[in-house]
């Protein structure tokens, strides 16, 4: 009878225990998809008496722990923010209302790891592999083909057409390189053009005239400029002050520039690289002193200006290719080739995905998602 | 000959590898190395500024010494150089008046306060309520003369105040300093003035290119007088007769149409022409083929 | 008949300093003579407007000022309007900059919204906060996808980030629940698409000068951007639907320069048409002989 009545007690005062437990619990995962990691998914049950939940965590080796948040509800789970490679532990302790802890559950420690390849940009992946593997095919083939056909761009053609213009009525050529610095393609792009004109006023012997907006643009300009004269023949008429810098700053540049045009009145003036608001009022006034103007620009929304201003454009593409043309290198222009390529290859694409779309299917769209 | 050619070719293969696939290794060393190039570009390109400023005093310096043609202007360069360099390295202004206690006679500090800083009475009276252990009048004054005359002011209506300067750093942020006086005075209506040119060039180079000369050119004009008149105010008024069948004529939604439809499937077109681009010259200076940025051939 | 054809043919080649003067002329007149045409709200500002008016009453959103004084006249007026609706809407707004003139843009678009008695009980660092200028462009993007603390260790006024009160929920771009961005160039609102929007599914929207709508429209019909407010029309038609929302009763600084702005686009159509009457009687002429 006692042994029954001892027992009775015992399964009494665990059923009272089994509530308080069964209720709180906190489960730590860390999130395999997330590529840089650092994320781990909190899931939490509820108890009854629980007026707020305090949630903290501490790096394994740590022993203070630190309070991240309080929470009403446990209903959603929490994301994390943690170190990688760090185990780290989260502890939830739940408060009634007179502050009193009722409940608190420790989870083990967890450690996120960054992946090795972010598998959310595998499409991407893929696209550069394709895309730099045919241009890379079509430069290697270019050194066997005999000749490569590229349609003429009147822009590129009329280079030296304004240079030698420049050298008859005695004037100098006007080479702006865009405004931004060499951390931008289209800089370099303006650079390299920069280069082969410089040969072209090396061999005219005309006066070449460079503002800059960047002091490394400068320096590099500089150079090449340096090398051009030098591969002419004409390295006395190399005059490190032709590339000179003004300022970093827009609209002051641009007045800069404007003044050099209205002051000196070029005959050609080369606008080929990255340029913003400012495009417009060095084009205009470019036109007002009668130069001829060939611009070439990546910034889409400046090309409309110069179409407008300017006699020649190089239009978005077109100034990419402008050192190919006018370098006639066989890898160059093969590079051109595959660039073509890869265009018709995406022209293609879009044809695909508008009929796909249209005839509701939407596979082919959620492949460019992943 | 070495460090010259294959040295840079090497760096810049090696770099332009790595910051490529970079962005597809979240993993250590790689994950950061994006933001960390961008930070070290800054800075090469900040000191480099020292370069162009050289150049630009050199040049310029030379001009005004020579006295030739355009000589005037060589000189404001070289002043706006140098007085903005003073402003910003030597001078900064920015004194300003703490109170510690308001004192007895707090109407007439708060008529004080409220009349150097250009608030109203209400404001200051709530802000000055407590002043607790010190609160700032709102109001730089570029010399310390300046805030000594507001500060007497003040101690003869029994306040306690003192008189504080701005940090190094902080005199580029705040008004009532040197700097900012060049900033907001000189620097800020240069270039307005220089961007409001826009609207007269715009005027001139329409005039001067918007010709019928074929096909083409007249779809542009078309397009471009809708979306000059229906993206003004003036579209909205002059359609707005309309009736709900020629809704679709209302100015406002032509231009709309035009806009989001074939204007940015060109400008798509044109961004993809130019993404091509990009990929196309940064492989090409990657791989070593285009070698003219170095100054080769 | 002939002297009226000579005529003609010799606006062919106007003086650009006629054209000038009759811009600046009635780009001046409307100023001083207001004609308060109405303005309507578009599509993409309106997009932007509903995206800010229906966020959660106790979000927090960020705000970027990526332009300076050249484009003040068309940008600060969206920036000015875009501020006075988060704090309307009762949103806790962090600021920043990462051109270093918008940091003084940003001073004088929150002074402008403040004085509003409307706003008088904000507090500085839990209603609202201005970080101030980070030099980095888009690098300063990409840190704060990570932390704001690692970036901004102080805000504009030098008080420590962890002794702001608003930064404490804010640890990284990703507990803000909407971005606008006021940009006039680079960086810009392509990088905040490309390195917070994007990756963090964070809405975002933008405040341009009119030139640079056309590079962000694909985004915005790829639904990357909600909306985008265009130029200084696209301002005025911001504060044309907040006094539509009854969140701000007076005509704004845009709508009130959108008269010039719409007469000056007529001069210019009809010197358009001017110049191709020109240009077909010079071709006529030319024809004939």
């Amino acid at each position: 009878m006692e042994k029954k009545g001892v027992i009775l007690i015992l399964i009494f005062l665990m059923a009272l225990a089994l509530p308080l437990h069964a209720g709180l619990t906190l489960n730590a995962t860390a999130d395999r998809e997330e590529p840089e990691g650092r994320k781990v998914i909190l899931t939490a049950g509820e108890i009854e008496q629980a007026f707020r939940y305090d949630v903290y965590k501490k790096n394994t080796h740590d022993e203070d722990w630190v309070f991240i948040l309080g929470l009403t509800h446990l209903d959603k789970p929490l994301i994390m923010d943690i170190e990688n490679d760090t185990p780290v532990q989260f502890r939830i302790v739940a408060v009634d209302r007179n502050e009193q802890t009722i409940d608190e559950v420790i989870t083990d420690p967890v450690v996120t790891k960054a992946m090795w390849f972010n598998t959310k940009r595998i499409v991407r992946f893929i696209s550069m592999i394709l895309v730099s593997g045919i241009i890379l095919f079509y430069i290697r083939k270019a050194r066997k083909m005999q000749s490569i056909y590229l349609r003429p761009i009147a822009g590129l053609n009329a280079f030296e057409e304004a240079v030698g213009r420049a050298t008859e009525m005695g004037k100098s050529v006007l080479y702006v390189p865009g405004i931004m610095d060499l951390d931008q393609v289209e800089t370099i792009s303006g650079v390299i053009i920069l280069g082969h004109v410089a040969k072209m006023t090396a061999r005219y012997e005309a006066s070449l005239n460079v503002p800059v907006s960047r002091s490394l643009v400068m320096e590099a300009a500089r150079e090449i400029v340096n090398e051009s004269y030098l591969s002419e023949g004409r390295p006395d008429l190399f005059n490190p002050d032709m590339v000179h810098y003004y300022t970093d700053d827009q609209f002051a540049f641009a007045a800069a520039v404007d003044g050099i045009m209205l002051r000196e009145k070029p005959a050609a003036v080369f606008l080929q690289g990255k340029f913003y608001a400012e495009s417009l009022i060095l084009a205009e006034t470019g036109n007002s002193i009668g130069a001829i103007q060939i611009a070439g620009t990546g910034s889409p929304s400046q090309i409309p200006f110069f179409v407008t201003a300017c006699d020649y454009t190089l239009i978005g593409e077109e100034f990419f290719a402008a050192s190919a043309y006018l370098g006639q290198d066989p890898k160059l222009l093969g590079s051109i080739k595959g660039q073509d390529i890869v265009k018709g290859a995406i022209m293609v694409t879009i044809l695909l995905g508008v009929i796909f779309e249209s005839l509701g299917f939407s596979f082919f769209k959620a492949i460019f998602n992943l | 000959m070495f460090l010259k050619r294959q040295v840079p070719l090497a760096i810049v293969f090696i770099v332009g590898v790595i910051m490529l696939l970079s962005w597809f290794i979240p993993h250590e060393p790689f994950a950061n190395l994006e933001i960390h190039a961008t930070q070290w570009f800054d800075i090469i390109a900040s000191f480099a500024m020292i370069l162009g400023a050289l150049n630009l005093l050199k040049l310029q310096g030379r001009k005004v010494i020579r006295r030739q043609k355009g000589w005037i202007y060589s000189l404001a360069a070289v002043l706006g150089f140098f007085v903005t360099l003073t402003f910003g390295f030597f001078f900064k202004g920015g004194y300003y008046l703490e109170v510690k206690d308001v004192g007895v006679n707090t109407e007439a500090f708060y008529q004080t306060v409220s009349e150097v800083t250009h608030t109203e009475l209400d404001v200051v009276r709530r802000s000055f309520a407590d002043v607790g252990e010190g609160k700032v009048i709102n109001r730089n004054y570029y010399t310390h003369a300046g805030v000594l005359k507001l500060q007497n002011t003040l101690s003869s209506l029994g306040t306690v105040v003192e008189v504080n300067e701005l940090q190094w750093g902080q005199h580029l942020q705040e008004r009532g300093t040197f700097y900012s006086w060049i900033f907001y005075s000189i620097f800020t209506p240069l270039t307005s003035t220089m961007f409001a040119l826009l609207a007269f060039f715009v005027a001139s180079a329409s005039y001067r290119a918007f010709k019928i000369r074929n096909t083409e050119a007249t779809i542009l004009l078309a397009a471009g007088i809708i979306i000059m008149i229906g993206r003004v105010p003036l579209g909205a008024y002059l359609t707005s007769w309309l009736p709900s069948w020629l809704q679709w004529l209302h100015l406002p939604r032509l231009q709309e149409w035009i806009y989001q439809y074939p204007n940015a499937a060109g400008a798509r077109a044109i961004m993809i022409g130019i993404g091509l681009g990009i990929v196309g010259t940064s492989l090409r200076v990657i791989l070593g083929i285009e070698k003219s940025f170095m100054g080769e051939k | 008949m002939s002297k009226f054809n000579s005529i003609l043919q010799k606006l062919d080649s106007l003086d650009r300093r006629i054209i000038f003067l009759i811009i600046g002329l009635v780009v001046l007149l409307p100023l001083l003579i207001p004609l308060n045409l109405p303005v309507e709200a578009t599509g993409l500002t309106r997009d932007a407007f509903e995206a800010i008016h229906h966020l959660p009453d106790d979000a927090t959103v960020l705000m970027s000022f990526e332009y300076g004084p050249s484009t003040k006249p068309e940008i600060h007026p969206m920036a000015v309007s875009v501020l006075r609706h988060f704090m309307s809407r009762g949103y806790k707004v962090v600021i920043m900059c990462l051109w270093p003139d918008g940091l003084f843009m940003a001073r004088e678009a929150i002074d402008e919204v403040l004085r509003d008695e409307k706003f008088s009980n904000l507090v500085y660092g839990v209603d609202y906060v201005n970080l101030g200028y980070r030099p980095g462009n888009e690098a300063v993007i990409k840190g704060i996808t990570k932390s704001f603390a690692a970036n901004y260790t102080v805000d504009s006024r030098q008080t420590d980030i962890m002794d702001i009160p608003l930064m404490n929920d804010v640890r990284t771009v990703a507990d803000v629940d909407f971005i606008f961005s006021l940009s006039a160039g680079y960086p810009g609102a392509i990088e905040w698409v490309l390195y917070a929007s994007d990756p963090l599914q964070i809405p975002v929207s933008s405040g341009n000068a009119s030139i640079q709508v056309n590079q962000l429209l694909p985004y915005v019909k790829s639904g990357q951007m909600q909306g985008v407010i265009a130029g200084m029309p696209g301002a005025a038609e911001y504060e044309a639907l907040m006094e539509e929302y009854g969140l701000w009763p007076t005509r704004g600084q845009a709508a009130k320069s959108m008269d010039a702005q719409s007469i000056a686009h007529l001069v210019i159509v009809l010197f358009i048409i001017l110049g191709n009457i020109s240009y077909f009687a010079k071709r006529k002429s030319q024809k004939k002989y």
